[in-house]
């Protein structure tokens, strides 16, 4: 990264990753948008990951990428035209499909991640992230003894490699920073089974009565 | 079980038979409701021998699915117990159909090496037994790092049944989460010659084409996504697709030498068409809704572009 060293995570935007890759995740990958901004103060070096929008729990095809993206775009700049915030698409998040201890992004998140940073003019594009979900945090956060601060982090953060130009430079887990009471927050989320939505999910339940619930974008109804 | 009986009204009665029943004949993926009724089931005493068996062998089923082990092994002893009033049902160890749940509870406790051994003997005297290959290849899909083994060995049961459906879905998703588009492409045309009115698959036909990439993969797709909407104008995600697949093949189209652009004027209406059509569409679908303004946005900057 040439800029940002430190990353933030705020507790909603994990809380919401979290949420996903339970309803889903079981033997399916999930996917989304990473929003947030890089930190106006002093301390320049600071890009915070501020909220999520989820997109699907399968492997991602072209239409369901650019479309989730072209409306999340939209609807940021209503948000900033609103001057209700100033977030900006700054990274992809993942998990896989199956499970295991030593895990890195799937192929397809990379690939997402890597056309995404592509297409982005110079700077903002080396500043891309890829996060990803880890099967190891999900189990520590819906573990009994979720006060314990030594288990193991939900995500772990990718940044593209400057030689190979891929997705497989890891972050150091000591520079992601996050709030104090994460992991509980996120484990109370899971125990009250807060609603959580997609674009895959709304796009194929047109015509349901919960359809005009599924407000994937903001997903209101996650309150921390 | 009259007709009136759903299984909401079988679970606040307590119906704890009946709701085993529903649940096998509607073929519901239900474990936990499985598990808890088919525990206070077998207290019944006046349970015959057939319903016991049956229910005997859905509830070990459904003990693997939620890993409930100790449960699962318990059935395996008690389908084999000698205490059967009815001397033409009782099952032995040489069972085949005994043989299936014993392979399957040794997965559910991830030891593969035994149950891969089980279903090699039970393809050793049947060799087109469908139910253990498939599961041959289940085992090799359930362990991270053997994806090349598990797609060779499921290529190898599709080139003896290329009948199953269900296998040829399963060859497409492995096919996506390897990133081969073309691959899942060809697995979808083959679901959709099984069910060439079903607007999902197309849908999905289309999207993988889409994603593969090219002139001709391009045109493909938007052929098959207007084939889903066609087949169900209430399928918003192959509205989406068909928007998304007409700018994908006018993009491919600008990629190609201007000699061959001259070929794909005719094609390159029918996008446009396509796009302000799908547009007009998704718009009115979203009008009075929350996400209409946003909807409105990304298709104006469609139709501008064109």
């Amino acid at each position: 990264m040439s800029a940002a060293h430190k990353i933030y995570m705020s507790t909603l935007a994990e809380t919401k990753m979290a949420l996903h890759s339970v309803k889903h995740g079981f033997s399916n990958p999930i996917h989304g948008i990473v929003l947030g901004k890089k930190s106006d103060d002093d301390n320049a070096d600071l890009l915070e990951i501020v909220d999520v929008i989820p997109v699907c729990h399968e492997v991602p095809t072209k239409p369901i990428v650019d479309m989730a993206l072209r409306l999340a775009d939209a609807h940021l700049q209503q948000q900033r035209g609103a001057e209700k915030n100033n977030l900006t698409i700054i990274g992809w998040y993942t998990s896989n499909a199956s499970t295991s201890y030593d895990e890195t992004p799937n192929l397809s998140a990379c690939r997402v991640a890597s056309s995404m940073s592509s297409s982005d003019n110079g700077e903002e594009g080396d500043n891309f992230i890829l996060v990803l979900v880890t099967t190891s945090g999900i189990l520590a956060a819906v573990s009994k003894d979720s006060s314990d601060s030594s288990l193991s982090p939900l995500c772990r953060v990718f940044q593209k490699d400057v030689k190979t130009k891929t997705f497989s430079q890891e972050v150091d887990s000591a520079l992601v920073l996050q709030e104090n009471e994460t992991s509980y927050i996120i484990s109370k989320a899971m125990l009250k089974e807060m609603p959580i939505y997609d674009f895959a999910e709304h796009i194929s339940n047109f015509g349901s009565d919960e359809w005009s619930k599924m407000d994937w974008i903001t997903n209101s109804a996650i309150k921390l | 079980m009259g007709p009136e009986e759903d299984l909401p009204t079988l679970i606040s009665r307590k119906d704890h038979l009946n709701v085993l029943r529903y649940v096998r004949a509607h073929q519901l993926r239900e474990p936990n409701l499985v598990v808890t009724h088919g525990k206070k089931m077998l207290e019944s005493k006046s349970l015959g021998d057939a319903e016991r068996l049956a229910s005997l062998e859905q509830i070990c089923i459904a003990a693997c699915d939620i890993g409930d082990l100790d449960l699962a092994e318990s059935c395996l002893d008690s389908i084999v117990s000698p205490s059967i009033n009815n001397k033409s049902l009782v099952v032995t160890k040489d069972s085949s159909r005994y043989r299936k749940l014993l392979a399957l509870c040794l997965e559910a406790a991830g030891n593969y090496e035994s149950a891969a051994a089980v279903y090699d003997i039970l393809l050793q005297d049947n060799p087109s037994n469908a139910y253990a290959a498939k599961r041959k290849y289940c085992i090799l899909a359930a362990q991270s790092g053997k994806e090349i083994e598990a797609m060779k060995a499921l290529d190898e049961y599709l080139s003896k049944h290329p009948g199953d459906l269900s296998a040829w879905y399963q060859m497409a998703e492995v096919c996506l989460s390897v990133s081969d588009f073309k691959g899942a492409a060809y697995c979808y045309e083959e679901l959709v010659l099984g069910c060439p009115l079903d607007s999902n698959i197309h849908t999905k036909l289309g999207e993988a084409y889409c994603t593969a990439g090219g002139v001709e993969n391009a045109k493909l797709a938007r052929k098959h996504l207007a084939q889903a909407v066609q087949l169900d104008p209430n399928n918003l995600r192959a509205w989406y697709g068909l928007v998304a697949a007409a700018e994908g093949y006018l993009e491919e189209v600008e990629k190609i030498s201007k000699n061959k652009r001259e070929t794909e004027e005719e094609g390159v209406e029918v996008a446009k068409e396509l796009i302000k059509f799908g547009g007009e569409k998704l718009v009115g679908i979203y009008k009075g809704s929350k996400m209409a303004k946003v909807v409105s946005m990304v298709l104006k900057e469609s139709s501008e572009s064109l």
